[in-house]
């Protein structure tokens, strides 16, 4: 006679909120989204309008500021500080969209060649590989002169070419679950091969991919800046960081301020967003 | 006998929690202490403190810990006494070869020249039993079989001569006429070089066998210690006498049915092929095989790894399709069903309980797919079927809301049987269920499986590789070897009587444990 | 081995031929090569005249097997800017090139493997995190940031080090720095990451049962498990290098083949753009070819099943 069982261990509480980097990351970045939702109401002037009498102000902590421009004004005269709040949202659009598309393109071809194997891996492996030989800064550049900058332009190449760790990893995540024997009973069960993918194994692989949208976030946006620094991105008189940084570096040797707010910026996001990614990974780590 | 090592009051402590709880132990030269346990037990633990390579973070207390009189045994391990563990698989290094490791450790400690440990490494690979020694040194770890790297080890254990070698739990992992071979050389090294051994198992077969004394270990605490046959015979602690009842016990087998067939298989073939630049290579797993099944009976394929038993089942359940040969069950022509009908018919239970279960999922949601997919019922109806299910496992309905993280391994599997048995199938393939489960939980889902048989008239087809647990459940046994199937019978009858030499072999290779009676003590004892 | 050579050559061929059907495009799909030849101020007639002289009018499938042709020759087409033919401007700035990533890529090596290394043997250490912090920060930096910052400080504050052009071997520092400064993160934690894994399994716990030594498991069991992923990945890096030193031969005025790429894509230099794809892709096939090969070698499951 068998004993009955009455005895269930009760789930660990995470302690997601004691990892110190995923906060502060995720604080940081929390904020920055919060400043571009709320742009308009923050910034107290419009980042394009040109004051040709209040030129090259440097930021309150000279001599010789501004009243009211307490970042202090670029060599158009237009306010500083509020082009600095605008540029929160071209980095995070880029940052969220790009992530959306090479997400979807790389988790999709990955998940797929790891599970079916045979010729569709072989030819989806081809692909990526393809992909990965590309340089993929020149290949931007050079799609860009072609068609000409601006934000959709540049979200969309930056889409489409970052989906590849998102393939890799999925694809080896995948592979290693193919034969896990939940799948099997799955398959035995009866259900469809999108069934499996999609509610079996994209589940146990969502830690992973997870981590690696945040690394291709923070690429994305470091990606764009680094166009427009080159005059191939976002085009003028939109308030891209990266741009400001250009238009910025021919004065930088007499206001090096004006290279240090953009850059620091660029800086704050990227790390917020890679601390929060490695914050993840450790408390997915822990749980397991 | 002088004794060798002495351990006093021992506790391993990780993470703040307690795993050995203070505890004696001694082994004197030339005699084997088995220490036995199940999973969790702290006997691993006990070894790797005193070998000194317990994992990082773990503290090590203990009163007295000396080897040969004095010695502290860390300072000495490799040395004078050494250690095998349990994966053959993964212990060796896979990017140096054979010759390279085993020489290295033997010029760590004798400060000597190649030749020298060449030769002393070619002598042991030969006296472990390895065909051509020279021929091996050239290898790498991942062109030898499990039951070869083992006794590299073994080899790798001697090299420097040690007076003690600990082996935790080094046939575990092997096949059980593999099992029985290393046994006997372990033995045989052991009356030759006066070896003193300190080994660790879960399996009160081997301690019979193998050791002098044994030590019962429970949730880190020594229960018992004494002479082999005297706590095996007549043992003295409640867990020790739990330990020897859980053993599965054969049985008489059900009386053989109305002889209504369930599922019927006919010269069932599969061969594999891997083909890659223009060179195929080809492995037949199943060679023409054929079975029969009735209604309400088990049925227990036995046999060891390569021999084809998971591939028949993987077929049965429907996860493969047969090169040749047909299935029928309950008349419907199996091979030639999309799944979404098969699995109504048959339904598997597997080996991992780990791993049968998603992660992910709550054990709620995991037993209403089958019904989601197979039923018309409408949700309130599922949950009321899965409180139903949850109970004839003799699972709190409650475990529904849980995911798997929160079960332990019999409980998980009593859920995969419940998934099982949620469509109502004829026939449930069972492919070593019980095999991942510590010895007193496998007495429990092999109890649960006889019961649900006797109240739903299930039909069962059970593998193992484990003849204590065919002979306990099954009625008929099959035996398969490579790819055949070599005998078929009651099962009784087959293991008494052995007509092919496998089955003979494997009979061989059980290792039995007296059982006790009502009183608490052994059979044929007195 | 040999098996395993052929499947990888192979891939490696259609890899090749993929990419040169992309530069293809870009320069004779995207835009109008007549255009680009032509100048802004050509009249319809010249386009015409200048379709016929340079076979523009041809299928597209005989135009690719003419630039295909022209490729195996070593002719890559002629700039439109300035005449010259491009395999003769990137030939000329190859070597700055060459040397700003070898550089970057040994500072970047010289950090990570002792600071990967030390952060295994000692996980949660201060160095650990130390270590961690480094490259978190390190791979958040934007690298044409770092560079103008570096310009201020080393160039103009303290005078250091020179700023532009690529004269001499210090004016690489700067550069070097700056572009191995984003490699490093991600190589000192794959090289964290491998340690801490080898160093947890099996074998290594046969080893120190074995009595070995801390120092000979270190070097020479622990490293050399852990060394495989370790070369694919700078293999990748290095690829990356050579197309990411756009942005710091620009910031730099390195004469590179990175600050031509940038100056023929300010002027839709079509040629030259999609000559350095080319190049520079085919560079990187080769290192990932060759990081697989020497895989193998490292590696002997790998011989055998590839």
């Amino acid at each position: 006679m068998s004993d009955p069982v009455t005895h269930i261990k009760a789930p660990r509480k995470s302690s997601v909120l004691s990892h110190g980097g995923f906060v502060i990351g995720g604080s940081v970045l929390l904020l920055l989204l919060l400043i571009a939702i709320f742009a308009p109401l923050l910034a107290p002037y419009d980042p394009f309008v040109q004051s040709l009498g209040e030129r090259m102000k440097p930021p309150f902590w000279h001599e010789g500021m501004s009243p009211g421009h307490w970042l202090g004004t670029d060599q158009l005269g237009r306010d500083y500080l509020s082009r600095l709040i605008y540029g929160t949202q071209i980095s995070l659009v880029i940052g969220f969209g790009a992530v959306l598309i090479s997400g979807f393109i790389g988790i999709s071809l990955g998940v797929a060649a790891g599970y079916f194997g045979g010729w569709v891996d072989t030819c989806i492996n081809a692909v990526i590989t393809t992909r990965l030989s590309l340089p993929v800064v020149l290949v931007a550049l050079a799609i860009v002169a072609v068609v000409g900058g601006s934000l959709t332009v540049v979200l969309l190449v930056i889409g489409l070419l970052l989906w590849d760790q998102f393939a890799v990893v999925a694809r080896t995540a995948t592979q290693q679950l193919r034969n896990a024997e939940y799948v099997s009973a799955a398959r035995a069960m009866g259900t469809t091969h999108m069934h499996v993918m999609v509610r079996e194994i994209l589940p146990n692989i969502r830690a992973s991919l997870i981590v690696v949208a945040t690394v291709e976030m923070a690429n994305a946006v470091l990606i764009e800046a680094a166009l427009s620094f080159l005059g191939l991105g976002v085009q003028a008189p939109l308030p891209s960081w990266g741009l400001m940084l250009s238009e910025g570096k021919n004065f930088m040797f007499f206001n090096p301020w004006i290279i240090t707010l953009p850059g620091l910026c660029l800086f704050a996001l990227a790390l917020s967003i890679n601390l929060l990614g490695d914050g993840l990974r450790d408390i997915q780590g822990d749980k397991r | 006998m002088s004794a060798l090592l002495t351990l006093r009051n021992l506790s391993v402590t990780i993470g703040g929690n307690e795993i050995v709880h203070g505890i004696d132990l001694d082994v004197a030269r030339g005699e084997t202490l088995a220490l036995v346990g199940e999973s969790g037990s702290g006997k691993s633990m006990t070894a790797m403190a005193l070998m000194g390579i317990s994992p990082p973070g773990a503290v090590v207390r203990a009163d007295e810990m000396s080897f040969d009189s004095g010695k502290a045994p860390a300072a000495l391990r490799g040395d004078r006494l050494s250690m095998v563990f349990q994966e053959p698989m993964t212990a060796l290094n896979p990017v140096f070869t054979i010759a390279d490791q085993l020489m290295t450790v033997y010029r760590q400690h004798r400060q000597s020249g190649a030749s020298e440990a060449r030769d002393r490494a070619l002598h042991l690979l030969d006296r472990v039993g390895l065909p051509d020694p020279a021929a091996q040194m050239r290898k790498f770890p991942h062109q030898l079989s499990g039951g070869q790297r083992q006794r590299v080890l073994i080899a790798m254990a001697l090299m420097c001569g040690p007076d003690l070698l600990i082996a935790d739990e080094p046939t575990t992992a092997l096949d059980v006429t593999t099992q029985v071979k290393l046994l006997d050389l372990l033995g045989d090294l052991q009356a030759e070089l006066g070896l003193g051994m300190l080994f660790i198992t879960h399996d009160l077969g081997v301690v019979e066998r193998v050791s002098h004394r044994v030590a019962v270990m429970q949730q880190g605490h020594i229960v018992e210690t004494g002479e082999t046959k005297q706590v095996l015979r007549a043992p003295a602690h409640a867990y020790t006498r739990k330990l020897i009842d859980s053993l599965p016990r054969p049985r008489t087998p059900a009386a053989r049915n109305s002889g209504k067939t369930v599922l019927q298989a006919r010269g069932v073939g599969r061969t594999y092929t891997s083909s890659s630049w223009g060179k195929t290579q080809s492995f037949q797993a199943l060679k023409e095989v054929s079975l029969d099944l009735d209604e309400g009976e088990i049925l227990g394929v036995v046999g060891e790894s390569g021999c084809g038993k998971s591939t028949l089942a993987r077929i049965l359940i429907g996860l493969d399709r047969p090169d040749t040969g047909s299935v029928e069950i309950a008349g419907e022509a199996a091979t030639s069903l999309p799944q979404r009908s098969l699995a109504k018919l048959v339904q598997p239970v597997f080996q991992d309980p780990f791993g049968s279960l998603n992660p992910r999922w709550t054990i709620g949601s995991i037993l209403e797919l089958p019904l989601k997919l197979h039923t018309d019922l409408d949700a309130p109806a599922r949950r009321a079927r899965v409180a139903d299910l949850l109970r004839s496992v003799d699972l709190p309905v409650s475990s529904a809301e849980v995911t798997p993280r929160a079960l332990s391994g019999g409980q998980r599997q009593r859920v995969a049987i419940a998934r099982a048995l949620a469509v109502e199938p004829r026939v449930i393939v069972c492919d070593e269920p019980t095999s991942a489960l510590d010895v007193s939980v496998q007495a429990q889902i092999l109890a649960l499986l006889r019961d649900l048989r006797r109240d739903r008239g299930l039909s069962l087809i059970f593998i193992s590789h484990d003849l204590a647990v065919i002979e306990n459940l099954c009625d008929r046994v099959m035996v398969m070897y490579k790819g055949e199937v070599v005998e078929e019978g009651a099962a009784d009858r087959i293991f008494a009587n052995p007509r092919h030499p496998h089955t003979q072999a494997l009979k061989d290779a059980i290792l039995r444990v007296e059982p006790l009676q009502q009183d608490g003590l052994a059979t044929g004892e007195k | 081995m040999a098996r395993l050579i052929l499947r990888r050559s192979a891939l490696a061929l259609f890899v090749v031929f993929a990419i040169s059907i992309i530069c293809f495009l870009l320069s004779h799909v995207a835009v109008d090569p007549a255009a680009g030849v032509a100048g802004d101020s050509a009249t319809d007639e010249d386009l015409a005249a200048i379709r016929m002289q340079y076979g523009f009018d041809q299928p597209l499938i005989v135009q690719y097997g003419d630039y295909l042709a022209g490729v195996l020759r070593g002719d890559l087409g002629n700039s439109y800017l300035s005449g010259e033919p491009v395999s003769q401007l990137i030939a000329e700035r190859i070597p700055a090139t060459a040397l700003l990533a070898c550089l970057s890529i040994g500072f970047a090596l010289a950090l990570a493997v002792p600071l990967g290394v030390l952060a295994a043997l000692r996980p949660n250490s201060l160095l650990d995190r130390l270590a961690l912090t480094l490259a978190v920060v390190g791979q958040a930096v934007p690298n044409f940031w770092a560079g103008l910052l570096l310009i201020l400080l080393f160039g103009v504050n303290l005078g250091w080090l020179p700023i532009s052009g690529s004269a001499t071997l210090a004016h690489f520092v700067l550069p070097a720095i700056t572009l191995g400064s984003f490699a490093m993160p991600a190589l000192m934690r794959l090289i964290r990451a491998g340690m801490i894994e080898v160093l947890e399994a099996d074998y290594i716990r046969t080893a120190r049962a074995m009595g070995l030594s801390n120092r000979k498991i270190l070097f020479r069991y622990a490293l050399r498990n852990a060394i495989l992923p370790v070369i694919s990945l700078t293999a990748v890096q290095f690829g990356f290098m050579l197309g990411g030193s756009i942005i710091v031969e620009s910031v730099f005025a390195i004469q590179g083949v990175g600050y031509l790429a940038w100056q023929s894509m300010s002027r839709s230099d079509m040629p030259v753009i999609q000559a350095i794809v080319l190049f520079i892709s085919m560079i990187y096939i080769l290192l990932t070819l060759f990081a697989d090969l020497l895989n193998a070698v490292l590696d002997p499951r790998i011989r055998e099943h590839g």
